[in-house]
């Protein structure tokens, strides 16, 4: 058997074309028959058509590398025409003397096959176009495979038990390299902190581990930061919108082109939602999803490989398969097997109608198939309406037969926390890992573990090989096969840099972007706290026609009937918080208005018409009016009821409630208009001077609701600070590699450009943060200079300082004499640009 | 390649300084595209080495600027499809062009350059400036699937700096945290190059000295003696075993590079304070022609690229949607003593040969054409009427991508030159010799040495410099 060769060595190429005979690589003679494929076809093959269709070269999507690549054609079809072999099209093209159809085109300047050439490949196809058993221009390339792969673990060698220790250590055998060594307490717990929760642990968390001389306590620890939900899902918010490409402003939103999923995505990472459910619901998508399948919309016409359907085959792709698609949605791809038709299938299955595809902004006249790119799992019925086919697709992707879904998020899970995939780039799932065995096991073990994302990452966190020392790089290791000697260190993402910043100056920002609904109650809180108030009735006019307080010579349809409620309340003080929540029954919308300014309220996450009320402002110590009024002219609202439940905190720890109930008044007002510039127009002593009657119950008894006693507690608990991840991008998240998320990334930039040093040295906003923190530490008491640079160094880095680190930051921090803010302010920005605070090791 | 053999301002013995500034993020980026189609690209012999692009942000209209139609004044009553133009023409330095009234100093300098009249661009359906403007500053229209680099960051990431410590790519006037800022900051990057060959924005001229100097508070030698600090610690860094990881290299590299500019005489090419009076005040119309100011003082110091905007605020500057003729006068008066000052300087300073300087939008204005002849564009004008019935309805409303003009001076164009034509009448097209954006850009790239074909790898992929290559530059503009 000829083996497979990417090459005819040059020096029998030429004999060959002369017709002579040849000795073959392997020490063969063979006769050169007429028609000899090895010997007479292959060289010429090679010759004219190599450039273009052979190696890493498609063109036309045409490639002949492989007996089954050549007889598979291209996008102009079959190159052999098995039926009436002289009318094949290889024959048409390498002959012509037309320079729009000969092959090679024209302008490639190369000579035409000489007669000599032209005869035996005509021979050759004549007789049917044999290729050599096994005979390839260039080996196969790597076939990633589709279904799962249950992975055979060797045996547990020297008490290890970890599945994916027992692995490698198979491959560090074979490769002749040893383990890294296991990396040091301060090490990990840093990197662990940064990894899973995207925070720097503190100092006493710091000490606490490694005071802890218990075996089991890495893993401990890994469980522990797993179990805090809040700031798990704050941290991997960022893979997830970077994956999904969300965002909370941008490109799109602008004219409504772009939805965000933020509060479905934020509470499926606290609730640790299995992979496979988010991904059906992403693909198969709810009102509450349907942000990710939508992509951005433009105004305006867009390329053909950029409308509403091509983007969601290219963002499931992508997302979910680490599949580039994008070459495919425009022509048949150049550099791998994806045609025109993948493209085309997936966005079919999507589309409203039927699509029909371009090739290159230009119809093709065909129409698209529903169809996704692995058949052999099954295929989505094309005849079915467009929600059983999305269905469908969604089954598909997460069957339990795709083993390529589930390595494709567990190599991306590897590749977050050891700073390389094992297949890499991640989305060349196509490509070899370098390691089957093990990306087989994590893929195995995710499906295993029913597509639990934290299983996951416990599984890798807990391993020796995450826990290891990282491995330094060397400068040109991109070019040479990679080998894993250790984790890779990974620069912080500007969010966790932002975090750390926060965290160690103390200065967290207090407000957020993000719709989300942050920090679940514990049960215990909620079993603890019962609901005081009652629903009331919203009043309505008795006789709409004739408002009762219609100002003389104003038209009537300027104006607004209002139903008012308000309820005085006397404070001992004034309040340093103010919080709650409302519900609206009924059409109509309920303004909130403490003495007679207008508050700003949120409409809480969940469905139902609850809303958060954080009202501290205009709240003073004495007399206070609460008033809540609603539009009823026009039947809109008329027979809605409303509940309020507040709870006022004063300085000295005391709390009140006030809640809608029987002590409260109503009446039905005329206004020119509800509010101007956050005041009732309707005067607040006219709304006083109007008749007020006892407000009506909506039903008896007060509330018994426990999802609004939920939502109370929640609305009522100490807000938690803002994370990074939470607010839109500013100049200094850009300048740190976060990306526009017009474009699904799953990469963040690991160097540091000049610019972004820049900024870092000069910029306004770091300055800012930095001097904010300083400020805050120097009014905190400290053991000497010595403590504080002490407490800054196991702040920032995660360990103490060494003797000669002490005395060179003494140097400065002391150089005043005594503590100053600037002086801190220095120490923070020098431990904060140390390529030891921004790089994970 | 070599951006500094281009620039004989550079002795040998500083370039090798320098070039060990070169950031490792730099050597991570992208690479040229190598192989059979990469090695029949021939670079061009650059006839420029820096470009400032002059850019008037919003739709800046042909007919009341470079491209001066029958002029009706405003008259009550009027109706709306008689104006074609609401200013003028007046006569400039070259005998067959005239421009528009308002732009004197500017008509006195026209034989220092050539005037293309048939800039068209597509119309996309729709008109939205940001999406326009994108597609004008990367040479692709948006949405794509890659992030794609701003022209500057082509020439920042083919032809690196001039001078290493003076940023390669340098963006003035546009605030980023306005109006529509998101989707001007999706073209306002390097895209996929990496944020080595990014913008260094300066959004505001007179306070561009900032940018390069240490924060405030710094005075009194803190500011280096925090840096001294830095050294100390990195040098006494106990992580030994990671001393030679090449990403911590990187970054120490990167954190020299800023110092270096921090502490560069340099720097001084940002203060706007240290021009003498008389020439500041040439230029002191507002924060544009500060900008122009400041684009002269770093070509001069050997910067690259440099973007100077009248800046995209919707609804203001050049987006007229109503009371055109009146901004326009106001606009007139910002732009014309700058941009005619930019040009003679450059001249005084022997400059301007090997400086383009080009003056561009994202597409023209119209009275009463939205979009161009046929398009299913909404119409965005506020006064729908037939009929002027108050001077605020006087001007062109309307967003018109027929045909528009771009004036290009220095850097090896023709002197006194003009380009294609559009129609005397509605509807105003490019009747002759019409320039697209990949053409303008190829033209743009030629005469910075960058051939429209040059080519790089994103995702296995080639992205060029030019929409998929194709586009050929106006080789009648070269002299």
């Amino acid at each position: 058997m000829i083996p497979p060769t990417s090459l005819f060595p040059k020096t029998f190429t030429v004999p060959l074309l002369l017709g002579v005979r040849a000795s073959l690589a392997f020490g063969q003679t063979v006769p050169a028959a007429p028609g000899d494929f090895v010997h007479q076809v292959a060289p010429v093959l090679k010759e004219h058509c190599g450039g273009c269709h052979m190696g890493d070269k498609r063109k036309g999507g045409f490639s002949m590398n492989t007996q089954a690549t050549f007889l598979a054609g291209g996008e102009n079809g079959k190159v052999l025409d098995a039926a009436n072999p002289a009318k094949s099209r290889l024959l048409e093209v390498i002959s012509s003397s037309d320079p729009d159809v000969q092959m090679p085109p024209p302008e490639k300047g190369k000579a035409r096959p000489t007669a000599a050439q032209l005869e035996p490949l005509r021979q050759w196809v004549l007789a049917g176009g044999k290729w050599e058993p096994g005979f390839a221009f260039q080996k196969p390339s790597y076939q990633a495979p589709v279904k799962p792969r249950p992975p055979q673990l060797p045996d547990a060698v020297a008490g290890e038990s970890h599945p994916l220790d027992r692995l490698l250590s198979v491959y560090y055998a074979k490769r002749g390299v040893s383990a890294p060594r296991p990396a040091p307490d301060s090490t990990f717990v840093r990197r662990v902190y940064l990894d899973l929760v995207g925070l720097l642990p503190d100092s006493r968390e710091v000490a606490e581990f490694e005071k802890d001389t218990a075996a089991d306590k890495r893993t401990r620890l890994v469980d522990r930061l797993l179990s805090r939900n809040m700031d798990y899902a704050e941290h991997w918010l960022t893979f997830w919108n970077d994956l999904l490409r969300n965002d909370y402003g941008g490109t799109g939103f602008i004219t409504g082109g772009r939805k965000q999923v933020s509060a479905w995505l934020y509470e499926a990472l606290v609730s640790n939602k299995a992979y496979d459910v988010m991904v059906r619901e992403l693909v198969n998508p709810s009102e509450d999803t349907e942000g990710y399948a939508q992509g951005i919309t433009w105004r305006g016409t867009v390329s053909a490989s950029q409308t509403r359907e091509v983007q969601f085959a290219q963002s499931v792709s992508q997302s979910f398969l680490g599949l580039n698609l994008k070459c495919a949605s425009c022509h048949d791809s150049f550099i791998d097997n994806w045609k025109l038709t993948d493209a085309y299938g997936l966005a079919a299955i999507y589309s409203e109608k039927p699509i029909e595809m371009a090739r290159c902004e230009k119809l093709t006249g065909k129409m698209a198939v529903p169809a996704w790119p692995f058949p052999e799992l099954g295929q989505v019925d094309p005849a079915a309406p467009r929600d059983q086919r999305l269905k469908q697709l969604a089954a598909l992707m997460t069957h339990p037969e795709n083993g390529w879904f589930a390595r494709t998020m567990a190599n991306r899970l590897w590749a977050a926390m050891l700073g390389r995939g094992l297949v890499h780039p991640v989305d060349a799932m196509g490509t070899e890992p370098w390691s089957e065995e093990l990306l087989d096991y994590l893929g195995w073990d995710f499906a295993q573990q029913r597509f639990d994302l934290k299983a996951a990452l416990r599984l890798i966190a807990t391993s020796k090989a995450y826990q290891a020392e990282a491995a330094p790089r060397v400068k040109d290791d991109e070019s040479a096969p990679f080998v894993f000697r250790g984790p890779r260190a990974k620069r912080m993402s500007a969010e966790q840099f932002l975090d750390a910043v926060w965290t160690v100056g103390g200065n967290a920002p207090r407000t957020w972007d993000a719709p989300v609904r942050r920090g679940e109650p514990s049960a215990d809180l909620i079993s603890k706290t019962s609901l005081n108030g009652r629903r009331l009735v919203i009043p309505v006019q008795e006789e709409p026609a004739a408002p009762n307080s219609k100002p003389a010579g104003k038209p009537a349809a300027k104006g607004a009937v209002l139903g008012a409620l308000r309820k005085v309340i006397e404070l001992p003080a004034k309040p340093v918080r103010v919080s709650g929540i409302m519900e609206e029954q009924g059409a109509g919308e309920t303004r909130v208005l403490v003495n007679g300014a207008l508050q700003p309220v949120q409409r809480l996450i969940r469905r139902g018409r609850v809303t958060d009320l954080q009202v501290s402002e205009n709240f003073e110590a004495g007399k206070n009016v609460l008033v809540l009024v609603q539009k009823v002219s026009g039947g809109k609202g008329a027979g809605g009821a409303v509940f309020v439940e507040l709870q006022f905190t004063f300085g000295d720890g005391k709390t009140l409630r006030v809640a809608t109930d029987d002590t409260w008044e109503a009446s039905v007002g005329f206004a020119e208009e509800l509010v101007k510039g956050g005041k009732l127009s309707l005067k607040h002593a006219e709304f006083n001077n109007a008749s007020w009657s006892s407000a009506a119950p909506f039903e008896s008894g007060i509330v018994a609701d426990a999802n609004l006693l939920s939502q109370f507690v929640w609305a009522t608990q100490p807000r938690p600070l803002g994370r990074a991840a939470l607010i839109k991008a500013d100049l200094l998240q850009r300048t740190l590699g976060r990306p526009n998320r017009d474009q699904i990334v799953t990469s963040r930039p690991q160097e540091l450009s000049t610019l972004e040093a820049l900024d870092l040295s000069a910029g306004q906003r770091l300055s800012d943060l930095l001097s904010a923190g300083a400020a805050k530490l120097v009014k905190q008491e400290w053991s000497g200079s010595q403590g504080l640079v002490s407490d800054l160094f196991v702040r920032c880095l995660s360990r103490p300082p060494t003797d000669l680190e002490m005395e060179s930051a003494l140097g400065l921090v002391q150089g005043g004499g005594k503590l100053s803010p600037q002086a801190v302010e220095d120490l923070l920005w020098t431990l904060c640009v140390l390529p030891e605070f921004q790089l994970i090791r | 390649m070599n951006p500094l053999e281009l620039d004989p301002s550079n002795t040998r013995r500083d370039f090798l300084k320098k070039l060990s500034a070169a950031s490792l993020a730099a050597l991570m980026a992208p690479v040229p595209r190598v192989g059979a189609s990469a090695a029949k690209i021939e670079q061009p012999k650059p006839t420029a080495d820096s470009c400032i692009l002059i850019w008037m942000a919003g739709g800046m209209a042909a007919p009341d600027n470079f491209d001066p139609k029958r002029y009706l004044p405003y008259e009550k009553g009027r109706p709306m499809k008689d104006i074609l133009s609401t200013f003028p023409a007046i006569d400039t330095a070259v005998d067959n062009i005239k421009i528009c009234e308002g732009l004197e100093n500017i008509a006195s300098v026209m034989d220092r350059g050539s005037l293309i009249r048939s800039h068209v661009q597509p119309d996309l359906g729709s008109i939205l400036h940001s999406r326009h403007q994108y597609h004008w500053h990367t040479g692709y229209v948006p949405p794509q699937t890659v992030a794609c680099p701003h022209i500057g960051a082509w020439m920042s990431r083919v032809l690196g700096p001039r001078n290493p410590v003076i940023p390669a790519f340098i963006n003035i006037g546009q605030r980023l945290d306005s109006g529509e800022s998101e989707e001007i900051k999706a073209f306002t990057t390097a895209g996929f190059f990496g944020t080595e060959y990014g913008p260094m924005n300066l959004p505001f001229p007179e306070e561009a000295s900032r940018s390069v100097h240490p924060p405030a508070g710094m005075e009194g030698g803190r500011f280096e003696n925090r840096y001294k600090l830095y050294k100390k610690l990195v040098d006494q860094s106990p992580n030994r075993e990671f001393l030679s990881d090449y990403q911590r290299e990187s970054m120490l590299r990167s954190y020299e590079n800023a110092y270096r500019l921090l502490s560069s005489p340099d720097r001084d090419a940002f203060d706007l304070t240290l021009e003498p009076k008389e020439s500041f005040q040439k230029y002191d119309t507002g924060r544009f022609g500060r900008g122009c100011l400041l684009a002269r003082r770093l070509v001069e110091s050997g910067a690259r690229f440099v973007e100077v905007t009248t800046e995209y605020v919707p609804f203001l500057h050049w987006d007229t949607h109503g009371s055109g003729h009146e901004t326009l006068e106001r606009m007139h008066k910002e732009i014309d003593l700058p941009i005619a000052t930019l040009i003679r300087d450059l001249e005084a300073r022997g400059l301007l040969d090997r400086t383009l300087v080009v003056i561009a939008t994202e597409f023209s204005r119209d009275a009463m054409v939205e979009g161009t002849v046929g398009s299913a564009a909404s119409d965005q004008a506020a006064h729908k009427g037939d009929t002027m019935e108050d001077p605020k309805h006087y001007g062109l409303h309307r967003h018109f991508t027929g045909g528009c003009s771009v004036a290009m001076f220095g850097g090896g164009v023709k002197k006194g030159f003009l380009y294609g034509a559009t129609a005397p009448e509605r509807p105003c097209i490019a009747v002759e010799n019409p320039v697209s954006v990949s053409d303008l850009h190829a033209t743009i790239f030629t005469a910075m040495g960058i051939s429209p074909k040059t080519v790089f790898d994103i995702e296995n992929r080639p992205f060029y410099a030019t929409q998929d290559g194709k586009g050929s530059a106006v080789q009648a503009l070269f002299a």
